[in-house]
């Protein structure tokens, strides 16, 4: 409280006194256990283990803050992008507000192209977790705010209306200059073949851009792909034959179909826009590449050596156990270990140690410390391994970056009242646990 | 301390499953310079000789316009001769006296390329935007199927346009009552134009048909048909009301003598007699000129198909049509043009399309050498790790 800017605070906890630490932390992560679930249900995450912490953060919660910054600023760059293209055509009629799409088919924008948004959301990784828990500076773009930001909506924002530029103008033009006649038969057509055709040629081009975001293509993700391409067709091939919803798209999309100029467009319109788009990231690839880039790279190969062995969850401690032996993999850091003043607390290892050194064993306890090798009843934290990396004890976090961490202080008259309603509670625990237990 | 799991915990644990688990087997592609080299490069080599194709394609159409209405009619065109002039405004259609005609005049044309049939006429429109709103709007698709509708409240979509005086439009709407009623007809007499299959199948299959309560019958009887022979023979017809006996009407369709009834003409203005020059009572919203004009073209500039040539026309040939022009356009300085071409698989003369794909290609080509000469003068290291260590931040 009173830092600035108000820092992102995670607090963790296992028991019912913190309760009130979770709710006012802006992210709350409570450890289900042998406390009850006080903290679990009062928290916005609830976790087995301690240790399980860094994987919360470090993996997940990197993973979805990229994946759902993609799939909110994907949701909104498709929609202006419509939007757009029904701008640029009030040139051609007008100004009357005539639409481009009849009105089911526009209505059915979001459904057609609702599926990749939200699978990509889902099962999107970056990087493998191997990659980052070897090299966990990876945290940073999280930290730095740097998937959703004001630069990247209006980046966003600024493609949409270069992208909906090129769908309208190749489309219109393929279909203007023959003006009307679009049929080798000689027939003439209209708005909703024109129309749909845009349409058409607009939803190809966005799962285009939605596959060029993609980073992890498994099952689920292709097959909401084909379903959104399948969907869109099977829906016009259906709506175009029920006269009685709309007489005036009735047969419009068969005869659309049906026409060679269509077809053409459509792949000349779609393949612009995705040559258009891996330029852009081909640029940036070549002349103003960042650190995901490498990571990235790395993570598929391409690196120093070969592709990092995958790790199982059940090793991840093993990981830990290994790293506490001999330290990061990276080296020791080289930052300045006094304490800062204001802004942002960082707490690296070297820090934490040094911070601690300089007190009394008085402040310590004043400020909830408990020494180091203190047995520690009644509580589910793995003490020991905390100790022994910190030599501080108390409730240390691992090798994360958060502006503040806050510890958990038992006490022990709490301790005794918890065990005692903890007994009540789990009657079908067996006699042999209850004894161990005290 | 307690270091045992609990009962608890341990059934709590998720399913160890690749989906639960995440760790389902996925693809992980990656932009790399060779790759995006390689995919513009093919783009590239497949687009640009695409292109090539579609605008030889497209230069091989033949085609004749001839403007003969708005300004820039009067201008002398090398196929197109116009005599006399084509034009009309609206004060010679109100000096006409009633049931005559504006003068029709010639337009002759060239044919220095062979056609190949089949060879198709259109009227070209400009400045007409039948893609504004409330102009696509205004129609009534049940009326234009045959139902029968009595009162004008019923007919809103077709406002601002439903009565004509004190009588319903049947059609009502701005779309068909603005109806394009210039006369073309091909006065070579070894060439035909036929003026049927216009229109899409669709279209006149399920979406227009005469009122539920319309009659026609051939007539029956010898010679040319009369009203009141119509009568006579349409009295026996139980369809028609004897109170509205004196409807019945006469005329001659496609080389037939017909008897036909329209049903409260007192009230009702039906097509035929709002554009009588080019709708026949007998056939009604079923005129495929008709069908052609109300799907309503996408942009301000448009053909519409009037009529189809099933024959190859050779070099050399002059072409003669006569057009009775009606429909005005310089109030709104429009242009009228008499199209004659040919098609392709990709329908009329389209030289952007191939244009379009030649540009794209050779973008593709330029940006994969380019790529190329960064990559193969200052190649990045990819998936340095240096980059991802603590020190760097």
């Amino acid at each position: 409280r009173g830092l600035h800017p108000t820092p992102m605070t995670l607090a963790i906890g296992d028991g019912a006194n913190d309760v009130g630490m979770i709710q006012a932390a802006a992210v709350g992560v409570g450890i289900s256990g042998k406390e009850g679930r006080q903290a679990v249900n009062s928290s916005d995450f609830a976790i087995a283990q301690f240790r399980f912490l860094r994987s919360l953060t470090l993996i997940h919660g990197r993973w979805n803050y990229r994946r759902i910054s993609k799939t909110i600023l994907y949701s909104f760059y498709k929609n202006i992008v419509l939007t757009f293209i029904l701008f640029f055509y009030q040139f051609a009629c007008g100004f009357s507000g005539q639409s481009l799409f009849e009105s089911y088919v526009y209505a059915g924008y979001n459904f057609f192209l609702g599926m990749p948004p939200l699978i990509i959301g889902l099962f999107d990784k970056d990087v493998s977790k191997e990659t980052v828990l070897q090299f966990k500076s990876l945290y940073y773009v999280g930290r730095q705010n740097l998937d959703l930001n004001v630069r990247t909506t209006v980046g966003w924002i600024l493609q949409a209306g270069f992208i909906s530029l090129i769908i309208y103008l190749l489309v219109l033009g393929a279909y203007y200059w023959p003006h009307n006649v679009w049929d080798d038969n000689g027939e003439t057509s209209g708005l909703w073949v024109f129309g749909t055709t845009v349409y058409s040629a607009l939803l190809a081009s966005m799962l285009y851009t939605a596959a060029s975001i993609t980073h992890t293509w498994n099952r689920y993700v292709v097959a909401s792909f084909i379903f959104s391409i399948w969907l869109y067709f099977f829906f016009l091939c259906v709506y175009t034959l029920w006269y009685y919803m709309s007489p005036d798209f009735y047969f419009v999309a068969y005869e659309m179909m049906a026409l060679g100029i269509f077809w053409m467009a459509i792949l000349l319109v779609s393949t612009t826009t995705l040559m258009s788009e891996i330029s852009v990231q081909m640029i940036t690839h070549m002349f103003f590449p960042n650190k995901m880039h490498h990571a990235m790279e790395y993570d598929r190969g391409y690196g120093d050596g070969a592709k990092p062995e995958p790790v199982g969850d059940a090793d991840v401690a093993a990981v830990q156990a290994e790293e506490g032996k001999t330290g990061d993999p990276a080296g020791p850091s080289d930052r300045p270990s006094e304490m800062p003043t204001g802004g942002k607390f960082m707490l690296d290892r070297e820090s934490l140690f040094n911070l601690n050194a300089g007190l009394t064993e008085e402040e310590k306890e004043d400020m909830g410390i408990i020494p180091a090798g203190t047995p520690h009843m009644g509580s589910t934290f793995n003490f020991d391994y905390v100790t022994d990396q910190y030599g501080v004890g108390g409730g240390g976090s691992s090798l994360l970056e958060a502006d503040v961490v806050l510890q958990d202080v038992e006490e022990d008259n709490e301790d005794e009242e918890i065990r005692m309603r903890m007994s009540m509670e789990t009657a079908e625990v067996d006699e042999s646990t209850r004894l161990s237990y005290k | 301390r307690c270091c045992l799991k609990s009962v608890e915990e341990a059934s709590r644990r998720p399913e160890d499953t690749d989906f639960k688990q995440q760790r389902l087997k996925a693809w992980q592609p990656i932009l790399t310079p060779a790759w995006v080299i390689g995919t513009f490069l093919l783009v590239g080599i497949i687009f640009v000789p695409v292109g090539v194709v579609l605008k030889g394609l497209s230069d091989e159409v033949v085609e004749y316009k001839c403007q003969y209405d708005g300004s820039g009619a009067d201008e002398d065109s090398s196929d197109c001769t116009i005599s006399p002039s084509c034009k009309i405004t609206t004060d010679d259609l109100t000096a006409l006296s009633p049931g005559a005609s504006p003068d029709p005049c010639n337009i002759t044309i060239n044919v220095d390329k062979k056609m190949e049939g089949d060879v198709y006429v259109y009227y070209e429109l400009h400045n007409f935007y039948q893609n504004h709103r409330r102009y696509v709007k205004s129609r009534e698709d049940a009326q234009l199927r045959g139902e029968t509708f009595t009162s004008k409240n019923d007919l809103k979509d077709c406002l601002p346009l439903v009565e004509k005086g004190d009588t319903i439009l049947s059609p009502c709407g701005l779309i068909a009552n603005s109806l394009f009623n210039d006369v073309i007809t091909l006065q070579n007499t070894e060439i035909d134009m036929a003026e049927d299959d216009i229109a899409w199948e669709s279209d006149k299959d399920a979406k227009f048909d005469q009122p539920d309560d319309f009659v026609k019958e051939r007539y029956t009887g010898t010679g040319t048909a009369t009203d009141a022979a119509c009568q006579t023979q349409l009295s026996s017809n139980g369809d028609v009301p004897s109170d509205q006996l004196s409807n019945v009407g006469s005329t001659t369709f496609e080389g037939e003598q017909w008897c036909y009834f329209y049903n409260n003409e007192d009230d009702i203005t039906y097509l035929y007699e709002v554009f009588p020059e080019v709708i026949n009572p007998v056939e009604g919203v079923n005129n495929e000129h008709f069908i052609v004009w109300m799907r309503t073209a996408g942009l301000p500039q448009f053909r519409k198909l009037y009529g189809r040539i099933e024959q190859d026309i050779s070099e050399g040939t002059q072409l003669t049509f006569q057009i009775t022009p009606r429909f005005i356009v310089d109030e709104f300085d429009g242009k009228k043009f008499l199209v004659v071409s040919t098609t392709t698989w990709f329908g009329g003369r389209n030289p952007f399309l191939g244009i379009a794909y030649i540009v794209v290609g050779a973008i593709c080509l330029a940006l994969a050498l380019l790529f190329f000469a960064k990559h193969a003068i200052s190649p990045r290291k990819l998936g340095d790790t240096r980059y991802l260590v603590w020190k760097d931040q």
